[in-house]
């Protein structure tokens, strides 16, 4: 396991930051911010491993802190947090190890001991800014305008304006040349002989009308068929599939009656 | 009436104590970047437009960082005690304080987190074994 002196991590840290990815990027810097910390610590070296694992913890309790206090705020009917949230939220993550108070519900949460460390590991700690400076995206702290789209409140007056457009209608609406499907079946192509359009018809044969008249065919079970005449026969076998082990599946009433038809597969 | 009004006494001088803390924490630098906390906030759902409080969860994070360093020292410095026994070791350990795992995952039972690592990685399973020793 390799031992990593901090200040190499630093140094390292900061030529190789514009190749990484986001999420790498920030997990980069977390380990420098993270190395700093254990070097104020006391320790001179760590085994990277140990250094990874450590950052990894920090972003999971920065994640968990915010996702606490964010959905404290939410049960409250709010979207933004305000300091009871956070506080709540610390209360939380120090319940693990207790703290002074925590059997009392009714405190004043500004009073609660976990703030009252935080704020006396503050006053007595001097301040270890961050090693090297960060480049600020002032791109995301703009806030983009939510688009307006002014089609949504002539067309359907009940979708707010806020919402974004529906897309080009061809995308969801579809022609009304597919395939029917199911239980109209018959229905459907009665309607379209009556339509007229010849064109039509005969192009759709192939794929979903059945002929009127078609032959029979039989399937027989664990033999070969015998072809006879117009007859098709199938055959089935008695070892594999439905009719493992031999036994005797009926099939005399499900005669399908055409013998030219392809399904679409 | 006396002592709701010594309840609003001190909450008033909470409230006071705090927003004194908020002020110096604007002053104070935390370790961590607001840049790099803002990041991880917005990707938890953590909406607020005080930068304080951002300070705050920082300066919190911070602080839970430092302690479990800080117990992992002292898992370190405990160990190496138990183990030194010339002065020229213990002087030479005492410039060597290497964060390693096994402190580390000491140190973070504490705070509910287990951290298992792998001592070490062999080429086959029946490496290093004898009877003696027991199974990993």
């Amino acid at each position: 396991m390799s031992k990593v002196v901090f200040l190499q991590t630093m140094n390292m840290e900061s030529e190789t930051l514009e190749t990484l990815g986001p999420s790498e990027f920030s997990f980069a810097i977390t380990k420098v911010a993270v190395a700093q910390i254990c070097q104020s610590a006391g320790f001179r070296t760590a085994q990277s491993s140990a250094l990874e694992t450590i950052t990894r913890i920090t972003t999971l309790y920065l994640q968990t802190l915010a996702k606490s206090a964010s959905s404290r705020a939410a049960s409250s009917g709010r979207t933004q947090s305000n300091i009871y949230d956070v506080v709540h939220a610390l209360e939380h993550l120090s319940s693990d190890q207790g703290f002074a108070g925590a059997s009392n519900p009714n405190g004043c949460l500004l009073a609660s001991s976990p703030l009252l460390d935080l704020i006396k590991f503050v006053y007595s700690r001097c301040e270890i800014p961050f090693a090297k400076p960060l480049p600020r995206r002032s791109n995301l702290s703009q806030n983009l305008p939510l688009p307006q789209n002014p089609s949504n409140s002539k067309q359907s007056p009940h979708i707010p304006t806020w919402l974004p457009g529906f897309p080009d209608p061809s995308t969801y609406i579809e022609p009304k040349t597919e395939i029917p499907s199911g239980l109209n079946w018959n229905a459907e192509v009665e309607e379209r002989k009556h339509s007229g359009n010849e064109k039509e018809k005969k192009s759709r044969l192939g794929n979903m009308e059945l002929p009127k008249k078609r032959e029979r065919v039989t399937f027989r079970m664990g033999e070969a068929a015998e072809a006879k005449g117009p007859r098709l026969g199938f055959r089935v076998g008695m070892k594999n599939g439905v009719c493992r082990g031999g036994k005797r599946v009926s099939w005399q009433n499900h005669n399908l009656q055409n013998s030219k038809f392809k399904r679409p597969r | 009436m006396n002592q709701n009004q010594g309840g609003n006494d001190a909450r008033h001088d909470d409230d006071s104590a705090l927003s004194d803390f908020l002020a110096s924490l604007m002053d104070y630098t935390p370790t961590i970047p607001d840049e790099l906390v803002e990041h991880y906030l917005a990707k938890s759902g953590f909406q607020c437009p005080d930068v304080r409080l951002i300070r705050l969860v920082a300066v919190a994070t911070q602080k839970f960082v430092a302690e479990v360093a800080s117990d992992a020292l002292q898992q370190c410095k405990a160990r190496q005690s138990a183990v030194v026994k010339d002065k020229r070791d213990k002087q030479q350990k005492d410039k060597r304080l290497i964060l390693t795992m096994e402190d580390l995952s000491k140190a973070l039972r504490e705070c509910g987190v287990n951290v298992k690592h792998q001592e070490y990685f062999a080429d086959s399973p029946s490496t290093g074994m004898d009877p003696a020793s027991r199974d990993e």
